[in-house]
């Protein structure tokens, strides 16, 4: 993974967060100072800095916190950590590193410090550690965020630069503006200050839990940007880190030139390479020595058969390059950023690929082995991005293009044997991408309990059980499977009722979220469709339609029907968000909330008389 | 916790003879056979379907080479030499793909050469200076390699030999070697050579099973060599109900017991009696002799208590409550100060608090579940480390964990229930002791609901939870590091219904910081979208109300179970409904009472009806067992993802 390390700095505020104690009233007044030094010399602009954090305890739960960590991160060097507490120095064995152990990074990025302070602390104490940073490059200079602790008292960036520079901030408030200052007073002095922030509330189904603001900061020399924020200015400068481009191998020239030989068309000649990279490349990230940042050289991905997502982009772009493809890399965040004007190392985690014909892009993700060529993971749609075309780098949106729905469940049977009826189920997208997974690497009682268990969170009242597996394409996974239809249709002995809303496909947390205009998450998209066809001996449906929403919103359809002696009914549910726009958030609440109450709408099935 | 460094500087220094004995493990390894059919890949997948690999040959050789340099000291060096091959099925599994070993402070990767050969038969070979190094700040290292072009059928060799130079600090005296794997393996052995004027033993791995070793002498290197092998061992499949992995698999444990290196000599203690005696020095009693630090706390803390269950509680509560784990040096004044102490330290500071306010107890070190079968002639640290105080008040047993937080002094942790524990008297005298068991209502969980239904189909919902014994300890322990509002996000969370569009009303925890009492669950709110109105009929969707027997939420096929069956302590859950009603409702069918049971345990159902209310109570309740894996299908009959008491919904007939 490409470890711009947004994420990771926002864990790094995270960590050492107390939040209040279950009593009313903070626990924790929290400040911190980030002094930047931005210095001239004969090779160009050096960017240091010196951190201090001060914690005070208000609470004994709040004093028991006494581990912190300091994240090194591969385009800085830590030195000079220090911290006190009650008066007294922390002592050097006290403070330690360690390469973290990271879930997909087989080699971490750098090392992970940790101060850990006396056990003696008490409610009322102040402890302050600090440390310094040396950063690579000034366009480094990181996205300032303000952690959601409780009280934070002082949050304040100082930069000391020649006073030739100018400093920009760009603030980011997800949960509403927050009062800041600016001082500009001295020359080659630029200070952001916001003290005494109001006590954070945690939303639910809030995309950005844990941050209170974030802010970018730019630095110009009069018009030209010294820290590469539009497109074409961090496109040279991330390309440029890379160095000069390698010279193509004799391994990469001939690589599947027998297949690219038969393939009739550019899209053709594009998804070998795909399909190649995607599966033959195994995802494997060594990010030791800057490699967070920067590729590494695609003849030795392609000779050594491993990389991440970065490694796995360029080898993609380098070989259809040689080809004549224009396939680009692309950066984007698989989690949600703030949203600047402009762009920053940080907002990125994740690297795939777009090709482009005729003006129109066509996205993949090489990392993920069982997508397809302009069918990415769920993850990757939706995110803000930068394309890099060495011509035309340019901020795109990564588009949605799932009009066939991601689980198509088809039901046969008879209502008299519920027990017994009969499923043919479709996935496609994310879903197909995780059942040929989980059919490739789990043994078969573990494939029936992934893809059961998975089904079945979805459906309610609806069981689906031994899978047998019919065909894959690069569309779909079929399989059939058996289906319990037992507590699907409620019995009496005037009716039987069948469900309007069967998916389990909304959260009745976020209806929490009504009152606030803050952005939402959706955990969308989403698009499912059911549809059962069943005998029905003495039951005569009554015909009914429910329709909830709106197509290019978020809607739910549901109908019940006879057709040619069959009980018919059919289910469809769309939701086009993963972060709800403001402008919709209103509509798309509302839907939520009608869907969740259409719970208790019931289809009939009308007994005949005896 | 398992490490005890008290223990390992045990190193008693006599004035004895000395010896030479010569390092006989060549690298890479020759003596371990290489398989000597060719690779039948397909053959080797289909016997072993659905395998990330599979190791051809897995051996761990631990030798003590020692040598007489006299006049200069003696040199006593360790090798663990491991050497291995398996062949991978599964190329996206990341620990097959790649090599990581970690070296302590004190060792060094004396060599290394891994291997990987490719479909096409061609080997790669790497050594050392193609591993990448990760140093930490305390000396640990770790070098790692992932190998390049791995395919299915990828044949990997890997063989290492990890030396400490200098064993006279922390001597390298106990040894562990698992013989089952995550994955099958053709054959498992291992090697432990050492000095042949050393005594060594081998831990028993049941009442009537032991490692079958076989041991010779090479008589020119001066040296003991052990061996075991093993063929065609079976992957370890994690599966619910299970034992832990040391009562069910093959496993090497070994300890040097008697040892000479010129003028020093070692003897392991040679009885849990003299292992008592030794032990006591450490941490039993070390009470200050100037300072009354103690004396006071313990005055301080039980000043208000009028009796010993009060003293005992009020005591272990505020070391709990106010040290950390983490040792001090020096004696109980000092951990008193630091506020902080070992495991160890924290349990003996809390024993001499104890006696200082008048009451008595014993020093316990636990043998917990998951080290397998307690081996009575085994007498090492490894065997009994869990520190623990066995303290009687009125009458009744307690076996306090000071250094747990929030653990009642009632709650003894599931894995040492019913264990074994070397109980140590303050004077030394010794005996070993069973862990009392809990009782069922520790290990219960109670919840009482009472619905009210309305006219309109709205359902007012008052719901209590009441966690015991060790549920409301790891309750509480997930909820001692949030905020109020987080903690608020559990209590909404812990709602029955998963479908309702749910308005709270009241929630809270009741008793969540006295952790003496039961931990409560309250919970009242309004659903609006469970019950559908007709003019003849009321349905009401239960939501998850009815589904509380449910544990495995995945299927398991009776037939594929590995592990025999085990459930470690009684326990139950119980379910007390009471549903009201509108007069004009009835309901239009009662379901049956219910009871299934068999030696595992029961579930229960028993509906009551009466004008305008159904009355429910439901239980499932397991029973300590210990039985066969072909039982499996009678716990799952309780257990199992489709649970016999779920009830999906509830039909009224509405009078006209």
């Amino acid at each position: 993974m490409l470890r711009l390390l947004f994420v990771c700095a926002f864990a790094c505020c995270l960590l050492p967060a107390a939040g209040p104690a279950p009593a009313e009233g903070p626990d924790l007044a929290y400040s911190k100072v980030i002094q930047y030094q931005i210095k001239e010399t004969p090779s160009g602009y050096q960017l240091s800095s010196e951190i201090t954090v001060r914690r005070t305890a208000l609470t004994e739960r709040a004093a028991r916190i006494r581990s912190f960590e300091v994240v090194e991160q591969p385009y800085t060097t830590v030195s000079g950590l220090r911290g006190e507490s009650r008066g007294r120095e922390l002592k050097p064995e006290a403070i330690t590193f360690h390469f973290p152990k990271l879930e997909d990074t087989f080699i971490p990025p750098a090392r992970l410090h940790e101060l850990e302070f006396p056990a003696d602390l008490k409610a009322g104490d102040t402890l302050e550690y600090a440390w310094k940073e040396s950063f690579k490059d000034l366009a480094f200079l990181p996205v300032a965020l303000i952690p959601a602790l409780d009280r934070v008292e002082r949050f304040e960036l100082q930069l000391a630069h020649p006073v030739n520079l100018r400093v920009d901030f760009t603030p980011f408030f997800p949960h509403g503006d927050l009062p800041f200052k600016e001082d500009r007073t001295v020359p080659g002095r630029t200070i952001l200050t916001f003290l005494n922030l109001p006590r954070p509330k945690r939303l639910p189904s809030d995309p950005y839990p844990g941050m209170q603001a974030a802010v970018l900061i730019r630095v110009f020399k009069g018009d030209a940007a010294l820290t590469p924020s539009e497109p074409t200015a961090f496109a040279t400068w991330y390309l440029g880190l890379l160095g000069p481009q390698a010279q193509p191998t004799e391994a990469m020239k001939g690589l599947l030139a027998a297949e690219l030989a038969q393939a009739a068309t550019t899209r053709e000649k594009v998804r070998v390479l795909f399909d190649y990279v995607k599966t033959e490349i195994r995802y494997i990230a060594d990010e030791g020595a800057m490699h967070a940042f920067i590729p590494h050289d695609p003849a030795s991905v392609l000779e050594k058969k491993y990389g991440d997502c970065k490694d796995k982009a360029w080898l993609l772009t380098t070989l259809a390059r040689i080809h004549g493809l224009p396939v680009h890399p692309v950066l984007l965040s698989t989690a949600a950023v703030p949203s600047f004007p402009g762009l920053n190392p940080a907002l990125f985690n994740h690297v795939i690929c777009a090709w482009e014909e005729s003006g129109r892009l066509e996205f993949m993700d090489p990392t993920a082995t069982y997508s397809e060529l302009g069918d990415l993971p769920e993850a990757d749609v939706l995110a803000e991005a930068l394309l890099l075309d060495p011509v035309r780098p340019r901020r795109v949106r990564i588009p949605l293009r799932q009009e066939s729905a991601s689980v198509e469940v088809r039901i046969e049977g008879d209502l008299a044997k519920p027990k017994a009826a009969k499923a043919k189920i479709t996935l496609r997208h994310g879903w197909r991408a995780q059942a040929l997974r989980a059919r490739k690497e789990l043994r078969a009682l573990d494939l029936e309990n992934a893809l059961s268990n998975r089904l079945n969170r979805l459906l309610a009242k609806l069981s689906v059980d031994h899978f047998r597996f019919l065909e894959a394409d690069r569309d779909k996974v079929l399989f059939e499977a058996d289906a319990d239809l037992t507590d699907f249709f409620i019995r009496t002995d005037l009716r039987v009722y069948a469900p309007s809303a069967p998916f389990r496909t909304v959260s009745p947390e976020g209806l929490e979220r009504g009152q606030d205009p803050y952005p939402l998450e959706a955990q969308g998209p989403a698009h499912y469709l059911l549809d059962l066809s069943l005998t029905a001996e003495g039951l005569q449906p009554k015909p009914e339609r429910i329709q909830l929403g709106r197509e290019a919103a978020a809607s739910h359809s549901a109908s019940c029907a006879a057709e040619a002696g069959r009980v018919h009914l059919a289910y469809v549910f769309t939701q086009p968000f993963r972060i709800v726009p403001s402008e919709a958030r209103a509509e798309f609440l509302a839907f939520c909330g009608q869907y969740l109450q259409s719970n208790r709408k019931l289809f009939v099935l009308q007994r005949s008389e005896p | 916790m398992k490490a005890l460094p008290l223990l390992s500087a045990a190193l008693v220094i006599l004035l004895i003879g000395c010896n030479n004995s010569a390092r006989v493990v060549t690298f890479p390894d020759t003596t371990v056979a290489a398989p000597s059919e060719a690779l039948d890949l397909d053959a080797l997948e289909k016997r072993h379907p659905g395998q990330d690999g599979v190791y051809l040959n897995r051996d761990t050789s631990f030798e003590h080479v020692t040598k007489n340099n006299w006049p200069a000291p003696i040199e006593w060096t360790f090798f663990e030499t491991q050497n291995r091959s398996y062949v991978v099925f599964n190329p996206d599994a990341t620990w097959l793909s790649t090599f990581e070993v970690k070296v302590a402070p004190g060792y060094e990767l004396e060599q290394v050469a891994l291997s990987i050969r490719g479909t096409d038969g061609k080997p790669r070979t790497f050594g050392k200076a193609d591993l990448k190094e990760e140093r930490d700040s305390n000396g640990k290292v770790t070098f790692k390699l992932a190998y390049p072009d791995v395919r299915k059928g990828s044949l990997v060799k890997e063989a290492y030999v990890l030396k400490k130079a200098n064993c006279w600090s922390a001597p390298p005296l106990h040894h562990e070697v698992p013989l089952q794997f995550s994955i099958p393996c053709q054959q498992a052995s291992f090697r432990f050579l050492y000095p042949d004027w050393w005594e060594t033993k081998v831990k028993a791995l049941g009442p009537d099973r032991r490692l079958p070793v076989e041991v010779r002498k090479d008589e020119k290197a001066n040296k003991v060599i052990m061996t075991y092998t093993a063929k065609d061992i079976a992957a370890v499949e994690k599966e619910p109900y299970a034992p832990f992995f040391k009562e069910v698999s093959n496993y090497a444990e070994i300890m040097v017991t008697k040892l000479n290196l010129g003028n020093a000599t070692y003897r392991a203690a040679a009885s849990w009696d003299a292992y008592a005696a030794e032990f006591k020095g450490y941490v039993i009693d070390r009470n200050p002799i100037f300072s009354q630090r103690v004396v006071r706390t313990a005055a301080e803390v039980t000043q208000a208590c009028k009796t010993d269950r009060e003293r005992l509680e009020a005591l272990v509560g505020w070391v709990q409550t106010n040290l950390e784990v983490g040792y001090t040096k020096g004696n109980f004044a000092d951990v008193l100060v630091a506020k902080k102490g070992s495991v160890y330290q924290l349990t003996g500071l809390t024993q001499s608090l104890l006696q200082k306010a008048g009451i008595y107890s014993r020093f316990l070190l636990i043998h917990s579940a998951d080290d397998g079968f307690f081996d009575r002639d085994y007498v090492s640290s490894e065997e009994m480390y869990i520190p623990a105080l066995l303290v009687e008040t009125g009458g009744r047993p307690h076996v306090v964990l000071p250094y747990l937080k929030d653990l009642p002094v009632d709650l003894i942790p599931e894995r040492f229930q019913g264990q074994t524990a070397l109980a140590i008297e303050a004077s030394g005298g010794a005996q070993i002791i069973t862990v009392p068991t809990g009782n069922l209502a520790t290990n219960e969980v109670v919840e009482d609901y009472a619905l009210t239904f309305s006219e309109d189909g709205k359902v007012r919902v008052v719901e209590e939870k009441v966690f015991q014994g060790s549920n409301a300890f790891s309750v509480r322990r997930s909820l001692s590091a949030l905020n109020r509002e987080e903690t608020e996000k559990v209590l909404k969370g812990l709602l029955t219904y998963s479908e309702g569009k749910v308005e709270f009303t009241k929630y809270e925890f009741v008793d969540q910081n006295d952790f003496k009492k039961p931990l409560k669950v309250h919970l009242e709110y309004v659903i609006d979208n469970l019950v559908t109105l007709t003019p003849e009929e009321v349905i009401f969707n239960t939501g998850g109300l009815f589904a509380p027997a449910s544990r495995l939420r995945t299927k398991v096929d009776p037939k594929e179970r590995q592990n025999p069956v085990r459930i470690y302590v009684n326990e139950a859950s119980r379910k007390h409904i009471t549903m009201s009603f509108p007069s004009s409702w009835t309901l239009a069918g009662v379901p049956k009472d219910f009871r299934l049971e068999n030696r595992f345990g029961s579930i229960t159902g028993a509906y009551k009806s009466s004008p305008g209310q159904l009355r429910v109570e439901q239980a499932l309740v397991l029973k300590e067992s210990s039985e066969s894996r072909e039982r499996v299908q009678e716990l799952l009959e309780l257990t199992g993802n489709h649970s016999k008491l779920h009830i999906p919904a509830l039909v009224f007939k509405v009078k006209p």
